[in-house]
């Protein structure tokens, strides 16, 4: 480019010369002005994020059921001690299921090895306390004792599954509170296979699986 | 006739002295300093940020504290800084909103925050959620913000999924609940500061 300006240069007088090159000058200052006025600057940062997944249950670890029965009379029992609730909270990144064994088929007695009760004849349900909603199939969670009780056995019972919705969250989200039932309360045949049991008094305790594990993917929700 | 040649010779004699004394000549040497505008940034440590969940506080609560980049900028007028950024993407069609990451600023230069720049984003309680369009992040206070890496320094903080100022309004763990981000894995981005002179 200046080698072309150079050369038609050549046979301009010294004033020609000196206005063309202050002008040529001019042009590329105002070529270079433009230039910076339109070209920004860019730098750039690299970001990632890794997101981990996690499934926590989250419960006393020494957690178990247990009852006191005092014989008042004659196949009479009185429930001394009725098994506690168990608040529980389940925070997870994926949809998970939750499931009940007990570890074993009876109830011991602390002070005496021999003396057993099965453990079917304490029942339970989950009450939810979370903000996710447990009211059917719809809704987040899909809970098998909403408006029942299972009774405790050692097979896996599942009891809670996500619903339409996902069940994903954390602990305000997914908190429950497991709580027990004497079966034989509401049902006679129950009671009479109590009375035939001829059972100790004394404290009884069982101790039993809550089983989390992660289920389908996750859903888009609308 | 010889006085003749004589008064002949000094003359020309005479003549050719002046001659030698006006053989002067000047000539210039024509020097143009020319001043171009210059606008630089430079992210001068940081520029690599990472953020890992994997607890359920940092889920429901985010990062407070992913990082810190130090920027400066060389620039011979005044200037503003934009930035932007898409959403992440794990390479699988999966993604997570820009807006979950945030960016306060700080002043370390001469030139500070509230005099010669501004920046609406001082605390991490005000921080601005990136976007995918560009948003002014550091603009002209008053007078004139030009000036060297020494006037222009900054640190920009960084945090992530903690739902502070135009943030996400959603914890991390929520948008993995309502399906906002399908899948658990590990997403990037790439975050851009772009200078400009302004006019």
């Amino acid at each position: 480019m200046f080698l072309v300006v150079g050369f038609f240069f050549k046979g301009f007088d010294l004033n020609k010369q000196h206005f063309i090159k202050s002008l040529v000058l001019l042009i590329f200052v105002l070529v270079g002005n433009s230039n910076s006025f339109s070209q920004d600057m860019i730098m750039e940062t690299y970001f990632s994020a890794s997101l981990e997944s996690m499934l926590i249950l989250n419960i006393d670890p020494d957690v178990k059921v247990e009852l006191g029965i005092m014989e008042v009379g004659d196949n009479l029992y009185q429930i001394t001690k009725y098994p506690d609730d168990i608040h529980f909270s389940i925070e997870s990144t994926g949809n998970w299921n939750l499931s009940i064994s007990a570890t074993d088929k009876y109830f011991t007695c602390t002070d005496d090895s021999s003396c057993k009760v099965p453990v079917n004849f304490v029942s339970y349900y989950i009450e939810n306390k979370g903000t996710n909603w447990d009211n059917g199939l719809f809704s987040n969670i899909a809970n098998r004792t909403k408006d029942t009780v299972l009774s405790l056995s050692q097979k896996k019972t599942t009891v809670l599954v996500n619903g339409n919705k996902n069940n994903i969250g954390g602990s305000e989200e997914n908190a429950f509170v497991l709580r027990w039932k004497l079966s034989f309360e509401d049902e006679p045949i129950k009671m009479e296979e109590f009375a035939n049991l001829k059972i100790k008094e004394g404290y009884y305790t069982a101790n039993f699986f809550l089983t989390l594990t992660e289920s389908e993917s996750t859903k888009k929700q609308e | 006739m010889r006085k003749i040649i004589i008064i002949f010779m000094v003359l020309i004699a005479a003549h050719t002295t002046s001659v030698m004394a006006q053989t002067t000549d000047t000539d210039v040497v024509n020097f143009t300093a020319i001043l171009q505008e210059v606008f630089d940034i430079t992210v001068t440590s940081g520029n690599n940020q990472t953020a890992t969940f994997d607890t359920p506080t940092l889920y429901n609560t985010g990062i407070d504290v992913v990082g810190q980049s130090t920027i400066t900028v060389e620039a011979t007028d005044d200037w503003d800084v934009q930035i932007s950024g898409p959403d992440f993407s794990d390479g699988s069609g999966n993604s997570i909103p820009i807006d979950n990451v945030g960016v306060w600023c700080e002043s370390t230069g001469n030139n500070s925050i509230g005099a010669e720049v501004t920046c609406a984003y001082t605390a991490l309680a005000t921080c601005m959620g990136i976007t995918v369009a560009d948003q002014m992040l550091l603009d002209l206070g008053t007078g004139t913000n030009a000036g060297d890496a020494a006037d222009n320094a900054f640190n920009l903080n960084w945090t992530m999924g903690t739902m502070n100022g135009s943030m996400n309004g959603n914890s991390m763990l929520a948008q993995v609940a309502d399906g906002t981000i399908a899948a658990m894995g590990t997403y990037t981005t790439v975050i851009t500061l772009t200078l400009t002179a302004k006019p």
